[in-house]
């Protein structure tokens, strides 16, 4: 019998917002960070893509985590520096250019795996390292909110640290500031001796990184291999998050969290054999609500 | 020895001439001394700002040499400027609008603690530099919610943090209060006397005059004559012969009857306001069949705005706008021409063509509405290349033939294109703002005498130029325009010349008419 | 030209990339195995490239009606999501709607399909016309913004793909749903709402022909009409285009709505024609499609068929060269994703010595 109260009173669907909310909340601040800069990178899936798939494998062909967590980030830094060498040298369209760069990780990445794994579909036949899950022992007292709170992998852990870390570097570094001028004005930049070039390509290096570690969740994390798409829109909904969110690091990662708990919901909801889909596209109407209430301000 | 005295910038035969031929500037001579006001004068295309964006490293001159502190120097960027102390304050502030003011103010050189931005140590530092120039900043407020006197007043203390020996400020009275100008004046007296030097950008002559140690006067890309005005005293009539000639230019001689009587075109009281800055005020000027009537005015006298209103970019006025007899209300750039008004902007190569398009394409471009001619749908090809061979040979532009990309026009062949397109619309009014700018003088010939037969076919032109002569010799009225007000109307027949006209338009004459 | 240069690039590369992974991992000599690697990469190539046209039976090449009509059939609604998007790049706008367009337009035409006991001719007329007007519909929020703000139809029109998407399977799954088949498909269609096909045999859609004439007509729009003019002037100078009297805003709006009905009837061709029932497990991916048919077309209309086609060759022969060698078709997204980059990239084909030359001599010539 379907039961709202049943689902919202069960701690699982609380911490699966958490752990669904890993790859988003990861993308979604690496889209604030570009967009603050005023280069927006849409690159986002095609980067988780391909560092998911670059991390799992890295990993399995040389047995260890480490090089594999080098080996999926390196994957994530190379399509952003992809990325920034068309738009800022060559001066393409960003968004074309980001599309392409989508386009070519998913193209690569089913290209190379019947190469590195024999398979077209998945990389399960290769034994890639995960990400520990992490247990907090002293959570394990509090009731509920601990079991919301324990248990996630380490990157899920990592993801909220870097709201912080996303925070204290837009609002207490220098860099967050020249960022700022460089996305708002950057003739004042200019003005002081800044290169607005440098500043927007290390912000779309740190946004790539950012989703770099969000793929890396993906295929390194409960799931221990590679499926083709795997990203399944995830880097898109990273964008949507911060579309909604805007320029605060809080509002993107609330956002990051609504979009995280239709997800969730729409698992408890399969259960009953109803249709997720009017919650699966709940976040996006609301995103588009929000961004039409903000075009008619101006 | 005084350092007081010594030479701190010295420009040599700085030339700077543009790719498409234009002259900017023209074997500059000019050094600055340390620790005293220089003023530099000059009207819209003196080539003041040139020259400045080459100190301040925007720009490479095309020739000539740069010594700065007994150092022969190229500046390849504004940040090498900045590194050697020469910081400037532009017109259009350079600041960060959602930022605060303490941190516009260390933007690029903050201080660290660690990685993360020392703003204890940004405050101290303001408030103590604030405290020795006697200056007040809002510190936490961004800089959205400041006027624009505490925005320049900003700009300043941004350039003093920097320790910058040699600030630009252009011209930075034309959007103050009149006490926010004294208060400015104050400042720049306390910035000389801790050995500042500064040079200011103005076109405000009285301005010019009490400000100065040094005063340069700059026209059509020349020094014409540097003084000092504290000990060599000029009178006020020298420098407006300097900038304007006396002789007179036939202004008396009426060689046209106009139609009079036939109103075309009104403002009534019309005032603007933008950003608490009076841009019109209550302006009132009246345009007739057949005439062409033309306005003076120095940088922000209000031409500017006065175009916009005209030619529908421009709709937060106050007041009334009269056109052909109807009382109009905040008209599109569409509405405008479906009026009646054709539009010869100075921004040609933005606003007025299309460089990627073809010579066609930019004759055609306003004749595409359903309901102008011709009337179908589809192009007329046959039709179109018929009319546009007409326009080359009647307007003299050189082209081989309207298929070909307009870019590959000289600059004064584009502007003939676009003065056929607006005269052969047929429109009873044109808006003609600085038609004859940068263009080579045969070409502004050929302009203005085109100008003078529309006129003689009974249509009415208003003419913006910085150009006196050009003023004086094709219009038949002149209003000169100082500060967003009309000073008074000539009219053809009395004797007037260029240095009567600066004289108004300069501020030295305050005769405020209805 | 242009094209060529990249497409042959993208081509290189590819080959390059294929020619590293077919080499077998052997320590014994060093030439048998590039050697390998070469043949085995050849025999994938040449599958990739003619198998379109020709197949190889045990000897002899003849032609192959089937990947020839599947090829036609792939590129019809290439061609009609690539004419979308062209138009709408055309006038400087990004819409990426596209996809949710072509998604909503044939949700909508496949309900409609789905009525049984309608005059076909009236059906399929009224289920082209629902398409059309659905995706026009799909197009109003995305052409709104773009009015309001600049560059804000980017993430509206993401949204209005989610939105499409999710309606869309709604109305599908619980509407006309087959229950019989575990997949998500919906129930045959009514027998009266069936396109004519060309070739019975292969199931050779018209779409591939209304299509061209589609592209043509706005070809011929765009270049010798007033209209046509308008939109171009738009897309490369707005100020200047305003300034000329065109009504901008409206323009825009009108070309958006218009890009929609195009995507909008995208797919119908291939659900009524083809499969005649609803068969689309998740986005079929046109209108991102669209996007690279519609620059390598430059965005001209009239290229717009020729690049399509282009593009639905190379994926089936992708296709084939998957099943009849080692290679992975997806090899082909990696072409794509080439040619986009430097499709795009406009500062690479501006000389090095004519930008030093602008480097010297920066700044306006406003004084």
């Amino acid at each position: 019998m379907f039961s709202l109260k049943e689902i919202f009173s069960d701690s699982y669907f609380y911490s699966s917002i958490i752990r669904i909310s890993t790859p988003i909340l990861f993308a979604a601040l690496g889209a604030l960070v570009a967009s603050v800069g005023g280069a927006p990178n849409v690159a986002l899936e095609g980067i988780m893509l391909m560092s998911a798939f670059s991390g799992a494998v890295v990993s399995a062909l040389t047995q260890s985590l480490t090089l594999g967590i080098i080996g999926g980030l390196s994957s994530a830094l190379i399509l952003s520096a992809i990325l920034c060498i068309f738009s800022f040298k060559y001066r393409a369209n960003i968004i074309l250019t980001a599309i392409a760069i989508n386009i070519l990780s998913s193209g690569l990445t089913g290209f190379l795996m019947p190469v590195v794994s024999g398979q077209t579909g998945n990389t399960t036949n290769l034994e890639s390292i995960v990400f520990p899950q992490i247990h907090i022992a002293f959570l394990d007292h509090i009731p509920f909110l601990g079991e919301i709170l324990n248990n996630h992998h380490l990157l899920t852990y990592l993801a909220y640290i870097c709201v912080f870390i996303v925070f204290i570097l837009l609002k207490k570094t220098p860099f967050g500031i020249h960022l700022k001028a460089v996305g708002e004005n950057p003739e004042a930049a200019v003005s002081v001796g800044l290169s607005v070039g440098k500043i927007k390509t290390v912000a779309i290096m740190i946004s790539g990184l950012l989703t770099g570690l969000g793929g890396m969740f993906l295929s390194m994390g409960y799931i221990s291999w590679f499926t083709r798409e795997m990203t399944g829109g995830r880097g898109w909904i990273g964008l949507a998050a911060q579309a909604l969110g805007g320029k605060s690091v809080w509002t993107v990662t609330a956002s990051a969290l609504l979009f995280s708990t239709g997800e969730s919901f729409s698992y408890s909801l399969q259960i009953y054999n109803l249709p997720t889909e009017w919650v699966q596209a709940l976040p996006f109407a609301i995103t588009l609500v929000v961004l039409f209430i903000y075009l008619k301000s101006r | 020895m005084s350092s007081l005295d010594e030479s701190l910038l010295q420009l040599q035969n700085i030339t700077k001439i543009y790719p498409n031929g234009l002259v900017a500037n023209r074997d500059i001579d000019l050094t600055i001394k340390r620790g005293r006001v220089h003023v530099i004068l000059g009207e819209n295309g003196a080539g003041k700002t040139t020259l400045m964006n080459i100190i301040f490293g925007l720009i490479s001159p095309t020739s000539g040499k740069i010594i700065y502190k007994g150092n022969h120097i190229t500046f390849s960027s504004t940040a090498d400027a900045i590194k050697a102390g020469i910081g400037m304050i532009h017109q259009d502030f350079k600041l960060v609008r959602t930022l605060t003011v303490l941190d516009n103010c260390f933007l690029g050189i903050e201080p660290k603690k660690f990685i993360l931005t020392d703003r204890r140590k940004m405050k101290n530092i303001l408030t103590r530099v604030l405290k020795e120039y006697d200056l007040k900043l809002p510190l936490d407020w961004p800089v959205s919610t400041c006027s624009t006197h505490i925005q320049q007043i900003l700009e300043i203390v941004k350039n003093l943090i920097r320790g910058t020996d040699l600030i630009i400020m252009d011209e930075p009275t034309s959007l103050l209060a009149p006490q926010e100008r004294d208060r400015l004046l104050d400042i720049i007296r306390t910035l000389k006397k801790v050995g500042k030097t500064i040079i200011l950008i103005t076109h405000k002559l009285t301005e010019a005059l009490n400000t100065a140690d040094t005063l340069t006067i700059m026209g059509k890309g020349k020094i014409l004559q540097t003084f000092d005005p504290q000990e060599d005293d000029p009178k006020q009539h020298e420098l407006l012969g300097l900038l304007f000639n006396e002789k007179p230019v036939h202004f008396d001689q009426i060689d046209h009857q106009r139609i009079q009587d036939e109103r075309l075109l009104a403002f009534n009281r019309i005032s603007l306001y933008k950003q608490q800055h009076t841009l019109l005020r209550d302006l009132s000027f009246t345009l007739y069949k057949g005439e062409i009537l033309g306005f003076a005015g120095m940088a922000n006298s209000g031409q500017r705005e006065i175009i916009d209103i005209i030619t529908g970019y421009e709709k937060g006025y106050t007041g009334k706008f009269w056109l052909f007899g109807t009382l109009i209300r905040h008209h599109t750039p569409k509405q405008a021409r479906k009026m009646g008004i054709a539009y010869i902007p100075s921004d040609r190569f933005q606003l007025g063509s299309d460089k990627q398009l073809t010579l066609w394409e930019n004759l055609v471009s306003t004749t595409l509405d359903e309901d102008s001619p011709p009337h179908r749908f589809v192009l007329d090809q046959t039709k179109i290349m018929k009319h546009c061979r007409k326009l080359i040979k009647t307007f003299h532009v050189k082209a081989p033939n309207p298929l070909i990309q307009l870019k590959t026009l000289s600059g004064g062949n584009i502007q003939k294109v676009i003065l056929a397109r607006e005269i052969s619309v047929n429109a009873q009014i044109i808006v003609a703002d600085n038609p004859t700018q940068g263009v080579d003088s045969q070409s502004a010939r050929s302009i203005r005498n085109r100008l003078k037969e529309e006129r003689d076919k009974g249509k009415s032109i208003l003419l913006f130029s910085q150009d006196m002569d050009e003023l004086l010799s094709l219009c038949d009225r002149i209003i000169p325009l100082y500060e967003g007000q009309s000073v008074t109307v000539f009219e053809r027949g009395c004797s007037l010349n260029a240095y009567q006209l600066g004289e108004c338009i300069l501020g030295s004459k305050e005769q405020i008419s209805s | 030209m242009k094209i060529a240069l990249i497409v042959i690039l993208g081509l290189l590369i590819s080959y390059f990339l294929t020619f590293l992974t077919m080499i077998p991992f052997s320590s014994d000599s060093v030439v048998d195995p590039l050697y390998t690697g070469f043949q085995k990469t050849n025999h994938a190539f040449f599958i990739f490239l003619t198998s379109p046209l020709i197949r190889d039976y045990s000897g002899e090449l003849r032609f192959n009606m089937m990947s020839f009509t599947q090829w036609l059939n792939e590129a019809t609604p290439l061609i009609f999501t690539g004419l979308a998007i062209a138009l709408v790049l055309k006038s400087g706008i990004l819409n990426l709607g596209a996809e949710g367009q072509l998604f909503a337009g044939a949700v909508t035409g496949s309900l409609l399909a789905a009525i049984p006991n309608v005059n076909g001719f009236l059906q399929i007329f009224v289920i082209f016309l629902a398409a059309a007007i659905t995706g026009s519909l799909w197009a109003i929020l995305p052409a709104y913004a773009s009015i309001k703000k600049k560059d804000s139809e980017i993430l509206v029109s993401l949204m209005m793909n989610y939105l499409a998407f999710y309606l869309g399977t709604y109305l599908i799954k619980t509407l006309i749903r087959d229950q019989n088949s575990g997949a998500l498909m919906s129930d045959k269609f009514s027998p009266n709402a069936v396109l004519p096909l060309i070739n019975e045999r292969y199931r050779l859609h018209m779409g591939i022909i209304v299509a061209c004439f589609t592209a043509v007509l706005f070809g011929f729009l765009i270049k010798k009409t007033k209209w046509g003019l308008k939109i171009k002037m738009i897309g490369s100078n707005v100020r200047f285009a305003e300034y000329s009297g065109i009504d901008v805003k409206r323009q825009l709006f009108k070309i958006q709505l218009i890009s929609g009905a195009i995507a909008g009837i995208a797919g119908i061709f291939e659900l009524v024609g083809y499969h005649q029932r609803f068969v689309w497990q998740t986005s079929p991916g046109y209108g991102w499609d669209g996007v690279i048919v519609a620059i390598m077309a430059s965005k001209n209309p009239f290229y717009v068929p020729f690049s399509a086609l282009f593009l639905a060759y190379i994926r089936i022969g992708a296709q084939n060269m998957g099943r009849y060698s080692d290679v992975s078709p997806q090899l082909v997204k990696i072409i794509q994703g080439i040619i986009i980059l430097f499709f795009a990239a406009e500062g690479l084909f501006k000389s090095e010595p004519f930008r030093a030359f602008l480097r010297k001599n920066r700044g306006s010539p406003d004084v």
